[in-house]
């Protein structure tokens, strides 16, 4: 299947003279369309720097990375702009919605950035909401939601672009188990019946277990892969566990 | 070691001080100007009179700036406030580390103490180059030679300005140390992540309080164009209260108004960044109406006050020269009706003697029963009578061979009046059209039974006395026979003074006049009410300086204060947005696009106070010329301009500096 992303032999140094610190050391791999990708590691493994150069908010030292055959490292600014709002879709641990607008404007925006036509907008928007079951929320402001409603509604902003990958950072960190659970099971809707590809940072075993396959990365490096397959997603939890134990002193994440 | 990293803290917080720092400075620097007017007097070639009014403009100037120093330092208690408010969380951090609240607030006097050393050291320096622009102006204005350059430094203006301005820093301190101990660190560290409550508001309230806001406004503005500049008229105050409540209620109503029209038109509303600017400005005119129906208020009275000033001004003294027709003039009052005192008499006892020197002559003026009330009703807008009091109205009458003689003074020919013949003589201008309109319509008038020919086609719009302002509303000029029976109500005095020592007798009357209205009645059964030429000049130059200068200082610390205030609110709007802006980042909008919403949203902003304000403006401006064209011709058109580019220039320095200082805590680097 056609690789969404590629990422090839990328490296990312901070500091400089005798103090570099390697966040990512030489890590490729590739999303396919399609695929549900969940990326794990400890605090300070560079999985958050990972990201932020998929996402284009950081660059990388030395690598490649492609997006639906475009090279984003390679990219000017402008273009790199246009880019992140044309093909990717953003999802934070805390939401990042706008306080002064409702829902609805929350969601729209993403598409009047795009200057998409006013017409479509209102179609488009709702037709999101009701995938993720807030209809009854549009009208609300962030501070009248319970913290998944937000999440739902940063998901929907996120996809209501259809963009070619969809990048969710810790999505589940602020929110209780209740609530994870519900935007995990929209999560697998989305990439189900709307083919979303989903890229999701996570150090919650629960969560990632809702991926089809996982990176594992350590000191900047790949250290193990895990795919799910046909394990129901209790046998996938439990094989996550073993990995995490594995990668040691980071226990305390999954207790 | 606390004064150490107070130094450390204003020069790192430099970039956010800089607009409360630029205002302080400018504050300061407006403020030692205007009080060093009367050292400018060194420089000036002036006479006694001249420099009496320069100390009455000196007085009335000390005198505004006990106001004017109580709106800076509501303004520097503002802007610091939004300072405090801005830094809880570092100030949080020193206390996590231990630090006491005492010894924050130490932290924070020694920071207050800097940038009011700073600004009061550099505002002083900036005001001394300003005062010594300003004499030539005052020269200018004065119309006043100078003599030799002289640098000017005015020593009491400035221990004035330090003393006026060390208790307002004072006052912060206190103000500071007070607030820091009312917080709780909790507060304090959560400071940053605290939002706003939004406060939404029904949008039909909203809707409802904006249409009655406009009604309002439109009541005010039709009454106050009703009864004009008139104070004693309750529907003057009315305007007023109107004019204010209006003004509140339509920025009350304002963001709810727009927002629902906005709302409701997917084109505009589902544009770009459009939502987001609605919202972002909406939310601010919502928690801020106040402070801007207080800004919109004192625009207002900027724009008004800097546009008729100048132009009263003007207008007032460009009329001098058809008002002062006579080196002096003077009318004197016989209390005693038996009197047979002559004018010359009347001098006399005041230690005048007339002589060769002299050419003046001495007329009778007669009051009739007719009223031009009456006689010009329906000719006109009956606007112009509403200056006049009851019983004022009645025609003042002189004979033609007392015309003559004025004429003759003047060095013009003399005018032959037939026995049913008069001339019209008026020079109020709001009564002269009527008066115009009559003379089309008819060529006779009726004076005590007797009808008479109108002789002049043209109205006659000369001043028969020097009085300094046209105040003869209705004078008609009859042959001597009509008025033959008549006892003349008042005598009136004019003369021209030549020769080598003419100004020392101008002045040697002056004398008089200044004696006996000094004097009054006392011992005396007449009084002599008088002016030179020299005192009327003097006077109405002093007297339209004054209001200009009062004009420019209120006018100039109103318009700093607003901007400085929409600044500081659109700044501290910019740090508390900062994760919005990010957000709008990451979903995609770019560089550009968020530079323009900030700009635009700026932009709003501050013209929003200021298009009200012009709006009011223009309703004020035409009332107020309503009232200066009594004194003269109004032109607005001059003073208009330099009013717009007095604001362009202080309005629009601030609006750009606020954009880019927006843009600046905005822009971060990192997403």
């Amino acid at each position: 299947m056609e690789n969404v992303l590629k990422v090839e032999n990328i490296e990312k140094y901070y500091g400089g003279k005798g103090n570099v610190t390697k966040a990512i050391d030489n890590i490729s791999f590739g999303v396919e369309k399609g695929e549900f990708l969940g990326i794990m590691g400890p605090s300070g493994s560079g999985k958050t720097t990972l990201l932020n150069c998929i996402s284009t908010i950081d660059t990388v030292t030395t690598g490649n990375i492609i997006i639906n055959n475009k090279d984003i490292t390679s990219l000017k600014n402008r273009d790199i702009e246009k880019f992140r709002r044309d093909e990717l879709g953003f999802i934070f641990q805390d939401f990042n919605l706008l306080d002064t607008l409702t829902a609805y404007e929350n969601i729209a925006l993403a598409l009047t950035i795009q200057e998409v036509k006013p017409k479509s907008i209102d179609v488009r928007v709702k037709d999101v909401a009701s995938k993720l079951g807030i209809c009854e929320i549009l009208n609300k402001y962030p501070y009248e939601m319970s913290g998944g409603q937000k999440q739902r509604v940063a998901s929907a902003r996120a996809i209501v672009t259809n963009p070619s990958l969809i990048l969710a950072d810790e999505p589940t960190g602020a929110l209780d188990s209740k609530s994870s659970r519900l935007l995990l099971d929209s999560f697998e809707k989305l990439n189900e019946e709307l083919e979303a590809t989903i890229l999701m940072v996570t150090h919650d075993a629960f969560t990632a277990s809702y991926a089809h396959r996982i990176l594992f990365i350590k000191d900047g490096k790949v250290f193990n892969e895990l795919i799910r397959g046909n394990d129901s997603r209790k046998e996938f939890f439990n094989r996550i566990i073993e990995v995490v134990t594995l990668l040691g002193g980071d226990s305390g994440d999954v207790f | 070691m606390y004064s150490k990293i107070a130094i450390n803290n204003v020069k790192k917080s430099f970039k956010d001080y800089t607009i409360y720092f630029l205002t302080l400075t400018f504050a300061v620097c407006i403020f030692y100007s205007f009080n060093s007017i009367e050292s400018q007097k060194a420089m000036f070639e002036i006479s006694k009179s001249e420099a009496s009014y320069i100390d009455i403009l000196t007085t009335v100037i000390s005198w505004v700036s006990v106001f004017v120093s109580a709106i800076l330092g509501g303004l520097i208690i503002y802007a610091n406030n939004f300072m405090i408010k801005r830094r809880k969380k570092e100030l949080g951090v020193y206390m996590t580390l231990g630090m006491s609240k005492r010894k924050i607030s130490k932290i924070l006097v020694s920071e207050s103490f800097f940038i009011g050393l700073m600004s009061l050291g550099a505002g002083l320096i900036f005001g001394i180059t300003l005062s010594q622009g300003l004499s030539f102006f005052t020269a200018k204005l004065f119309q006043v030679g100078m003599s030799e350059y002289k640098f000017i430094f005015s020593a009491g203006a400035a221990v004035k300005t330090i003393v006026y301005f060390g208790i307002m820093f004072l006052l912060i301190m206190i103000f500071n140390t007070f607030v820091i101990s009312k917080y709780k660190l909790i507060d304090m560290i959560n400071a940053s992540k605290k939002s706003e409550n939004i406060k939404i508001k029904n949008p039909i309230v909203s809707i409802i309080v904006f249409v009655l806001g406009v009604g309002a406004l439109i009541f005010a503005y039709k009454f106050v164009m009703e009864v004009g500049l008139n104070v004693k008229d309750y529907r003057f105050l009315i305007s007023i209260i109107l004019g204010i409540m209006g003004t509140a209620f339509f920025y009350y109503g304002l963001a709810g108004f727009i927002l629902y029209v906005v709302k409701n038109s997917k084109n505009i509303y589902l544009k770009k960044l459009n939502i987001f600017v609605a919202r972002q400005i909406s939310s601010k005119i919502n928690t801020n109406f106040v402070s801007i129906t207080a800004i919109c208020l004192m625009l207002f009275i900027t724009i008004s006050i800097l546009s008729t000033g100048l132009s009263f001004k003007n207008s007032l003294e460009s009329s001098l020269k058809d008002t002062v027709p006579f080196d002096a003039s003077a009318r004197i009052i016989n209390f005693d009706e038996n009197s047979t005192r002559t004018v010359e008499e009347a001098f006399k006892e005041y230690g005048f003697n007339f002589t060769n020197k002299e050419r003046y002559v001495v007329i009778e003026e007669y009051r009739l029963e007719e009223k031009f009330g009456d006689i010009l009703r329906g000719y006109g807008d009956s606007k112009g009578y509403k200056f006049l009091y009851d019983g004022y109205d009645k025609i003042s009458a002189l004979k033609i061979s007392d015309y003559n003689k004025l004429r003759e003074l003047n060095g013009q020919s003399s005018i032959e009046l037939k026995e049913d013949e008069l001339l019209i003589n008026s020079n109020f201008s709001k009564l002269i059209p009527l008066v115009k309109n009559y003379m089309k319509e008819n060529k006779t008038l009726k004076i005590n039974q007797v009808s008479y020919n109108i002789k002049n086609e043209e109205l006659i719009t000369e001043a028969y006395e020097s009085t300094g302002v046209a105040n003869n509303f209705f004078t008609v000029i009859l042959p001597d026979k009509a008025l033959e029976n008549l006892k003349p109500d008042e005598t009136i005095l004019n003369g021209n003074f030549v020769g080598e020592d003419r100004e020392k007798r101008e002045s040697e009357i002056g004398e008089v006049f200044k004696n006996s209205r000094d004097e009054g009645r006392k011992g005396k059964d007449f009084i002599i009410l008088g002016y030179t030429k020299t005192d009327l000049y003097s006077m109405t130059k002093g007297l339209t300086t004054t209001i200009l200068y009062v004009g420019i200082y209120i006018g100039i610390v109103f318009l700093i204060s607003s901007a400085a205030v929409l600044a500081l609110q659109q700044l501290s709007e910019a740090s508390d947005s900062i994760d919005r802006y990010k957000s709008l980042r990451r979903i995609g909008a770019s560089r550009k696009m968020i530079n323009k919403t900030i700009f635009i949203q700026t932009l709003i902003y501050f013209v929003m106070p200021l298009a009200l304000a012009v709006i009011h403006s223009i309703v004020g401006i035409n009332v107020a010329n309503d009232f200066i064209s009594l004194y003269g011709n109004a032109d607005i058109g001059a003073s208009a301009t330099i009013t717009a580019l007095l604001i362009i220039a202080i309005y629009g320095g601030y609006f750009y500096a606020t954009y880019i200082g927006y843009k600046n805590v905005t822009n971060t680097p990192n997403l």
